[in-house]
């Protein structure tokens, strides 16, 4: 037999039938006040239904560009397909050769020569380690050598609402 | 949208939706992009469920920077699985389900991180079916409560419960799952989702009652 | 630090820094440093450390960001995804080597560094700087990093309202 709680938790949802529901239908004449305690289970379920308490999502555009960026990192890209019959290691060798030589053609041909110097930047911000020292607090780096951005990513911080004021001296 | 909306009509009651005809491409047709490796489709998916998905998700661990982390690892999870998706289901009930495990295992972490093992009945002993839910002397005097103050109430009460307790009421109450789905989702017994819907209702209705009973 | 003995104080609101200045919890210290010559303390320039609390949010209509930040929004739009930057505090303070130095942008963040020389080419003369950061009076994080002067470091700070807390420091020669 079932614990009262579980009992009651069916009994209150409506799940119990047939003879489970006469049974503790009858167990519960001597509890008069239950029928209320069900009632009062049902408006709690509407009260937490009616008043949806998750605050909306701030930023979503972010959230959706911070998702795409790590499946662009974490998809392994497909392996080649083999063409085991095709490429044999002179044929490779070969079409290597030809590309080289191709690139240094085109290389020569179409990018002028001031432009071939690597990007020059004098950028250097580099985060060598980080210790949490709170808890629930995590850090990981970010760092983009493309736009020249390193940041020490917190996650896990305590959320401060809007109306805490960040300078007292203002 | 309203969170009651998504509650179940039929017998499978994982949140589903049928997305708006006007919203783009349905469902079925951008995840057989995604499958066919098209990660713009997988973005206006994202853009579909996103506020549902951290709402959820927040109902859960109630913590801004946390819903969003683990929202964002649910859909990276969703991605990485989408070739698994076979459409027994609509595409929302298999990413919620997704999104529930990721939610669960980082409750599930942090608790073995804390050390703490949890007890169903934890300060509520020999309850009583007709128990006073609510310690009279605890009652505020009666009066219309505005639904900022409502929500903030709902909001403390829920946080008070344990990760157990609040992962039943909010599948059941808010989300509408049946109790097998409650049970696969927590990978525990019926009897245990019983037990704990028994003693989270009991600790909210000792927080709340003289919320529902004002409004 | 040149010359014999420095000593620094923090104002009872806590919100003036300096070379060796306080704790988060306000305490005056008195702090010796390595001796050179009086001479040389006071004509040495020192480099300065520049800190800032920018508040990230995402609006229909952007203000545009403040002189002080105008070079990196590009790139802080992109790593955060917002639109709107403001500076809800900042800080500059000479650095003054292998001392503690207190930077306050904001009184909810106040920042440790202790900062050495760093000898790799690379740095072009910065500096590694060890940091404490602090929400509040909750020591959040400890971080080794290394700074070319001029170039920005950024850290993720916690959710804002509706926004983000980003700290911006940089080396200024």
């Amino acid at each position: 037999m079932k614990p009262f709680e579980e009992q009651f938790t069916a009994w209150v949802d409506g799940k119990l039938t047939g003879s489970e529901l006469t049974d503790f239908e009858k167990e519960l004449e001597k509890h008069p006040e239950a029928a209320v305690e069900r009632e009062q289970v049902h408006s709690l379920g509407k009260l937490l239904r009616e008043f949806p308490t998750a605050p909306r999502l701030a930023n979503p555009d972010f959230f959706n560009h911070q998702i795409m960026g790590r499946i662009v990192v974490e998809t392994p890209q497909p392996a080649e397909k083999k063409r085991a019959f095709f490429w044999s290691i002179p044929r490779l060798a070969g079409a290597g050769a030809f590309c080289l030589v191709v690139s240094l053609v085109l290389y020569k041909t179409t990018i002028p020569a001031d432009r071939r110097a690597p990007k020059a930047t004098n950028f250097y911000a580099q985060v060598v380690e980080s210790w949490p020292k709170a808890e629930n607090v995590s850090a990981s780096t970010y760092y983009s050598p493309d736009d020249d951005v390193t940041v020490v990513w917190l996650d896990g911080l305590k959320y401060i609402p809007a109306n805490y004021a960040l300078n007292n001296k203002r | 949208m309203r969170v009651n909306e998504l509650r179940p009509e039929s017998s499978n009651t994982v949140p589903t939706e049928s997305p708006d005809p006007a919203a783009g491409p349905d469902d079925l047709e951008l995840v057989a992009r995604c499958q066919g490796g098209d990660a713009s489709a997988f973005n206006k998916l994202v853009t579909r469920y996103r506020t549902r998905a951290y709402a959820m998700i927040y109902n859960m661990v109630r913590n801004e920077q946390d819903a969003w982390d683990l929202a964002q690892d649910g859909f990276v999870k969703a991605w990485k699985s989408i070739g698994k998706f076979r459409g027994q289901s609509s595409f929302y009930t298999w990413l919620y389900r997704i999104l529930m495990n990721v939610t669960i295992d980082s409750l599930r972490r942090k608790q073995i991180e804390g050390g703490t093992e949890f007890d169903d009945e934890i300060g509520l002993q020999n309850v009583a079916p007709g128990a006073a839910t609510a310690p009279k002397g605890e009652m505020e005097p009666a009066r219309k409560l505005s639904d900022k103050e409502i929500r903030q109430r709902i909001d403390e009460a829920i946080a008070k419960l344990s990760p157990e307790h609040r992962l039943a009421i909010v599948m059941r109450e808010i989300d509408g799952l049946e109790y097998t789905e409650i049970a696969e989702q927590m990978g525990c017994s019926l009897g245990t989702v019983m037990s704990r819907l028994f003693y989270a209702r009991k600790k909210l209705q000792a927080l709340l009652k003289d919320v529902y009973e004002t409004i | 630090m040149p010359g014999a003995m420095v000593c620094a104080q923090q104002t009872p609101s806590g919100s003036a820094i300096g070379k060796g200045a306080g704790n988060p919890s306000g305490n005056a210290i008195t702090l010796s440093a390595p001796a050179t010559s009086l001479h040389n303390l006071k004509l040495e320039q020192h480099d300065k450390i520049w800190s800032a609390v920018i508040v990230a949010t995402s609006v229909d209509k952007p203000k545009e960001a403040p002189t002080e930040l105008r070079e990196f929004v590009p790139r802080l739009k992109k790593v955060f995804g917002y639109n709107q930057f403001e500076i809800a505090g900042s800080a500059t303070e000479e650095i003054d080597e292998l001392t503690e130095n207190w930077l306050l942008p904001s009184p909810v963040f106040p920042l440790s560094v202790t900062a050495r020389r760093a000898v790799s080419r690379e740095v072009r003369g910065g500096y590694v700087l060890n940091m404490k950061v602090f929400q509040g009076k909750e020591h959040v994080v400890d971080t080794e990093v290394k700074l070319a002067p001029g170039s920005p470091l950024f850290i993720r700070g916690p959710l804002y309202g509706k926004g983000q807390i980003i700290i911006a420091l940089r080396v200024q020669r």
